[in-house]
């Protein structure tokens, strides 16, 4: 890997769609890479700024292309590419509801509502779980570590704040 | 849709390409791949198996594809949440079996979750941990229990005596009644006046001295059981594994050493003295109310529920905040121990200001979260005290009354204004139950955490002696990643024979001490296995293993004590000879004897007052005094000068004479000499073999020498400048 940033833009490369739903990107120094995967190099405090793209060798690694410091600067179809591919890399459940929390043998039990339906989930009641998102967030990672997004406590009914704060406390 | 024929594998996903929740079915016939949604936007697609090179997970943020290989590229064709990883872990496996022509398995697709008991679907702490809703284990107090029960003679003695106790106090006011019904209104029995008064003496004499065997009791067991409790707490963190340590500060730890054992100890000391007394006074004191008027008995009774439902409300509203003045006190202590150890750093960039404002935000924090709790306790209290004296003045008024109507005597009114003064304190301090109960559950919850985490690393149930090992180590298709999902290791092997001296080179992160933890068994392999002297490591107990290996690391540490304890850390039985030819032949025994306490010379925190290449001078040393049969060496001079390394150099080669030894080195010139280096990369072995044929081959070694070499020219020419 180069130990300069090279900034991938509009004016040196060109995006397309690939086969099976992957993203080509052609260089205008004749460099072709296909299967392009996408990175946010601050996924929590700009996530569409300073996009690092990849490509997957033969041996599966990964090995990075260039840096797009702003998605919003390329054409609109080009930008839509970069963002489908880019929100293939993350996921998470988006909690919008807290029905209620169980302490259970050292797990919690979350009873949910999320922006892809109700869930419940087990997490292991430990610091490591309960992550900081952003200055008021919070990510859960669940027994499967699988991601519950909480985007603002503080915006939380005063009930559910209080359920969630009595145990992720931290 | 045609139904599909020959199905040998059928699995399926629970997420479309754009992360929609979605039904994906897999299905995998005996020459093809079919990939066929439910509902969501993905289509449908088949793949000749013929066709697919490879397949692969690649693992993104919060989910995972299933990958094919094909015409040299690898696609996504399936995605899926972390739950369903497992799943499809195996069906790689099934994948590869049916190209190779294996046989295949759809069953073991559809087998549980190994983190979720097989009977009840509860989760685990790990895959091999017994299912905690089975054991029906947890309760608090039935844990408490079982670390006082080896205590129960004394807290029976305790039980016994504190009856006693109670049974003494009840006494005086039974007296003062007889004292004014019959020698000072009535004058029936004067002569009575000094034998009550002698009664009242021997009452209060004895219930004192009981008071005292009871404290004394109380606080003997109570230390023995806390300190009992911090020993178990020590030697199971010593049990658990790095992970533990990799997720948890320090300060969080030291926390639960300090603050929450001493809890601990509050409680069991209170439990005994306090509100076990309390509660044996009410009944007492209750028993004696009714048998003097039963009526006005009933009205002292009126605050009671008011008291306990008041009690209940304030903790289960004080409980949580109990947490969060932890947390902030945790999180002070880690602050602290932080910045004071890198203190150095911190002057160095003049982040003195900086620092001081993250320091006032914790410590506000601290404040705040202790204010709070505070705040509500002496709320609590002052309204409890008030429902308490409520009840007194129902006695004066009611018993008054009847004491005027002669339905009640003097003395029994005395009496009963006596017992109420005393039934009120000991319930005032039962409302502080809750405070000392809160705190206790709040330790006690952290202090089962510790205790009830199980080490990532596995013991085998039989210890198994190593006298004496050959040195022969051998990796079997290793891998291994700190985030499971993330392998830092991928499918390692490499085979190193007694005696012989290996190098492992590599940029920073490929891998190499990855290597050298696994060996060490600080963290165990999640696939393939390593076996030293033709025995698989997870079969030998750690602490067995880790005597016959040598660890220097690239940054020496040392324990506050003499130079000789540090010396003989590893061997507490070494002869002062064994301690003085080890620091010789590390080349620390010159250093050593310049200070005025040779080897007595007693060493501060960290090995302070020594300079790097002396410190790890000092751990070679250590070393040498275990004689071990595998010396593992983690850049061990990568961190000092050229004239300690070169000391170190000539102490390490000594060293290394008839042992196996591996070496991580950055310094390439280092491994000149060695049997075999394995050139690592992104947690594989790209390229192995001695110095020259690897020169030779100009690979990968051969660039970072080259690279090294001109970096060494570089030098070169700016010291003739």
């Amino acid at each position: 890997m180069n130990n300069k940033i090279e900034y991938l833009t509009p004016k040196n490369i060109k995006i397309l769609r690939g086969e099976f739903n992957t993203i080509n990107i052609f260089l205008k120094d004749g460099r072709i890479y296909k299967g392009v995967v996408a990175i946010s190099c601050f996924p929590i405090r700009e996530p569409y700024k300073f996009i690092s793209l990849f490509y997957q060798k033969e041996t599966g690694e990964i090995e990075e292309i260039g840096i797009i410091k702003d998605v919003l600067i390329f054409p609109e179809e080009e930008k839509k590419l970069i963002l489908e591919t880019l929100n293939k890399h993350y996921f998470s459940f988006v909690i919008t509801k807290i029905f209620d929390i169980k302490w259970e043998f050292g797990f919690l039990l979350f009873d949910v509502k999320t922006d892809k339906g109700e869930k419940k989930f087990y997490l292991k009641w430990e610091r490591s779980r309960a992550i900081d998102f952003g200055e008021r967030g919070k990510i859960l990672i669940d027994i499967f570590e699988d991601r519950y997004i909480i985007p603002d406590v503080e915006k939380l009914t005063q009930f559910e704040k209080n359920l969630f704060t009595k145990f992720i406390y931290w | 849709m045609k139904s599909i024929e020959n199905i040998k594998l059928e699995t399926e996903a629970d997420l479309d390409f754009f992360g929609n929740p979605s039904k994906i079915k897999v299905i995998v016939t005996t020459n093809k791949l079919h990939i066929i949604p439910e509902k969501g936007f993905q289509e449908k697609i088949s793949f000749d198996l013929e066709r697919i090179e490879g397949f692969n997970i690649r693992q993104t943020v919060g989910s995972a594809f299933l990958q094919l290989k094909i015409e040299g590229h690898y696609i996504d064709v399936v995605r899926f949440t972390n739950s369903n990883r497992y799943k499809f872990s195996r069906l790689i496996t099934q994948l590869q079996n049916l190209k190779e022509g294996l046989p295949v398995s759809n069953e073991i697709l559809n087998q549980p979750h190994p983190l979720l008991c097989p009977k009840c679907n509860f989760p685990l702490q790990t895959e091999e941990s017994q299912c905690p809703n089975c054991l029906k284990q947890g309760a608090i107090l039935s844990r408490v229990f079982s670390l006082i029960y080896e205590y129960m003679v004394w807290i029976f003695i305790i039980f016994f005596l504190m009856i006693i106790g109670v049974g003494l106090s009840l006494v005086p006011p039974r007296i003062t009644k007889i004292l004014v019904d019959e020698v000072l209104t009535t004058k029936r029995h004067i002569d009575w006046l000094p034998y009550l008064v002698m009664i009242l003496i021997g009452a209060e004499f004895f219930r004192a001295q009981i008071n005292m065997l009871v404290g004394t009791i109380s606080t003997s067991v109570g230390t023995l059981i806390t300190n009992n409790l911090r020993k178990k707490l020590f030697k199971k963190l010593e049990e658990l594994s790095l992970n533990y340590y990799d997720i948890n500060s320090v300060g969080t730890i030291m926390t639960r050493f300090s603050s929450d054992v001493e809890a601990f100890h509050g409680f069991v000391t209170q439990a005994g003295q306090g509100f076990l007394l309390n509660i044996f006074m009410i009944i007492g004191i209750g028993v004696m109310l009714f048998s003097i008027n039963w009526l006005l008995a009933l009205y002292v009774m009126i605050p009671i529920p008011f008291v306990v439902i008041g009690t209940l409300i304030f903790w289960r509203g004080v409980y949580p905040k109990y947490f969060k003045v932890w947390d902030s006190q945790a999180k002070l202590s880690t602050f602290l121990n932080n910045v004071l150890s890198g203190i150095k750093t911190v002057k160095s960039f003049s982040q003195e200001e900086k620092e001081y404002g993250r320091f006032s935000y914790y410590a506000d924090k601290l404040k705040d979260t202790v204010r709070i709790v505070n705040l509500n306790i002496s709320i609590f209290n002052p309204l409890m005290s008030f429902l308490f004296s409520l009840g007194g003045l129902i006695v004066w008024y009611i018993g008054g009354k009847n004491v005027l109507e002669g339905k009640l005597t003097l003395g029994e009114l005395m009496a009963f204004l006596s017992y109420i003064g005393m039934f009120y304190t000991p319930l005032t301090n039962l409302a502080l139950l809750s405070t000392w109960f809160s705190n206790f559950t709040t330790a006690s919850h952290r202090i089962f955490e510790v205790l009830d985490t199980e080490s990532q690393v596995k013991e085998p149930k039989k210890y198994v002696k190593l006298f004496k090992i050959e040195g022969n180590i051998e990796f079997k298709n290793v891998t291994f990643g700190y985030d499971p999902y993330q392998p830092v290791i991928k499918d390692i092997s490499f085979k190193i024979e007694p005696g012989e001296i290996v190098g492992i080179v590599g940029k920073s992160g490929s891998g190499k001490t990855t290597i050298l933890n696994l060996l060490c068994k600080f963290y165990d392999v999640q696939k393939g296995s390593i076996l030293i002297d033709g025995i698989d490591i997870r079969e030998i107990p750690s602490t067995e293993l880790r005597k016959h290996i040598g660890l220097v690391l690239q940054e020496p540490f040392l324990f506050r004590g003499t130079i000789a304890e540090n010396i003989s850390y590893g061997k507490s039985d070494a002869t002062l000879e064994e301690i003085i030819n080890a620091a010789k032949i590390a080349n620390a025994h010159e250093f050593i004897m310049k200070m005025p306490n040779g080897y007595d010379t007693l060493l501060g925190e960290k090995g302070a007052g020594l300079s790097g290449g002396e410190k790890q001078r000092i751990t070679i040393a250590r070393a040498i005094l275990c004689n071990p049969s595998i010396l593992i060496l983690d850049e061990a001079t990568s961190s000092v000068d050229t004239e300690s390394e070169k000391k170190i150099q000539d102490a390490l080669s000594t060293l290394w004479k008839g042992r196996t030894t591996i070496i991580v080195a950055h310094r390439l010139s280092t491994l000149k000499d060695a049997d075999k280096i394995l050139v690592i990369d992104n947690g594989r072995i790209v390229e192995s073999g001695n110095h020259l044929e690897l020169m030779k081959k100009k690979g990968v070694y051969y660039n970072l020498i080259v690279m090294q070499t001109q970096l060494a020219s570089i030098d070169e020419v700016l010291i003739n400048e």
